[in-house]
């Protein structure tokens, strides 16, 4: 029926420009869209924020099954507050890094005395140089994945937060509900704990000894 | 030795290479799949119509058990001609008002008859 045709074009619109509005939307906007029960609000939060969450579980577990399931939990309990969620109180970036790595340190405590997967370790991000140079650099980030898994805890996660994921102190601090001079000691303690544990594997790790 | 071990430069460049940007299709659609079962159903803007089959009310919920209108017409028309029947039978039938003035007659007439023969015992007594 004509009826039927148009509005079902109708819908389709109003769900193409819902789509189109969200990007423009800021994360407690974009809760309060699901809270009301508007799912393409869901999508673009995933999007702005699931590869974050993924990537610092990963490097604090050294897992990918078990980082996608802390994502995944992490998202869900996103989901769960939405109704409850007060704008302007945090942001949503810090509040689901701080659930992460609390999901993450109950994993550890779990699973304590495990090691890390050399074959479980992701590939690189830009796989675009020779084959040679992405084996390179896949050996490079599982050495620095297996000295990472050598750190204490709390080093870790400071040092993910800080220099992969670059976030600045006062928002790891926020995170780890620690202060700003503390978050200072631990990435300071846990880039010479990294350093002391790759020392001597300069070339392995695709730098040139005879570097001037 | 220490020009063996990695400058803070190499390091960070090491560390900032480790940052993924991906996230595996399947993920996606697990958490996509979680936020449509946790999705808050929106309260209706307006109540919804009441179904005029299934009435709630007392008097609506007799009228549908009755037979909606046309069985309701049907018992009142029968109400009516049992009523009517009471009052004008047909004839072969005996008239039950007439019935009721016979028995009280009958008792009115016994007691007067109980009357006057206890009046006639009364004044054969007295004679």
């Amino acid at each position: 029926m004509r009826m039927n045709d148009g509005a079902s074009i109708a819908t389709a619109r109003a769900v193409r420009d819902r789509s189109r509005a969200a990007t423009g939307l800021s994360d407690d906007d974009l809760l309060a869209h699901f809270a009301s029960g508007d799912g393409t609000a869901a999508k673009e939060l995933a999007r702005r924020h699931l590869p974050r969450v993924l990537s610092v579980a990963v490097r604090v577990l050294g897992d990918r099954a078990e980082a996608e399931d802390v994502a995944q939990e992490a998202l869900l309990r996103l989901w769960r507050i939405a109704p409850d969620w007060e704008p302007g109180r945090a942001k949503v970036s810090t509040w689901l890094y701080r659930v992460a790595m609390n999901l993450c340190i109950d994993r550890k405590r779990r699973a304590r005395g495990g090691t890390v997967d050399i074959d479980a370790v992701p590939a690189p991000v830009d796989p675009g140089p020779t084959a040679s140079e992405a084996l390179q650099a896949r050996a490079r980030q599982a050495a620095l994945d297996a000295a990472l898994q050598g750190l204490p805890e709390r080093q870790r996660q400071a040092v993910v937060l800080r220099h992969i994921e670059g976030l600045a102190n006062p928002e790891i601090a926020e995170i780890m509900g620690l202060g700003v001079e503390a978050v200072e000691s631990l990435t300071a303690r846990g880039k010479r704990g990294l350093k002391a544990a790759l020392a001597g594997r300069r070339g392995e790790l695709g730098y040139d000894d005879d570097r001037a | 030795m220490t020009e063996r071990d990695l400058t803070d430069r190499e390091l960070d460049g090491i560390l900032a290479e480790m940052r993924l940007e991906t996230v595996p299709d399947d993920l996606m659609a697990r958490v996509l799949a979680d936020a449509a079962a946790e999705l808050p159903r929106p309260a209706p803007a307006v109540a919804p119509p009441r179904k005029r089959r299934t009435p709630w009310h007392f008097a609506g919920q007799l009228r549908a058990q009755l037979g909606g209108w046309a069985g309701m017409g049907g018992l009142a028309a029968a109400c009516a001609t049992g009523v009517w029947i009471g009052f004008a039978p047909p004839q072969g039938l005996p008239d039950p008002a007439e019935l009721i003035s016979l028995a009280d007659s009958e008792i009115t007439y016994m007691d007067t008859q109980l009357l006057a023969e206890i009046e006639a015992e009364r004044l054969q007594e007295g004679g």
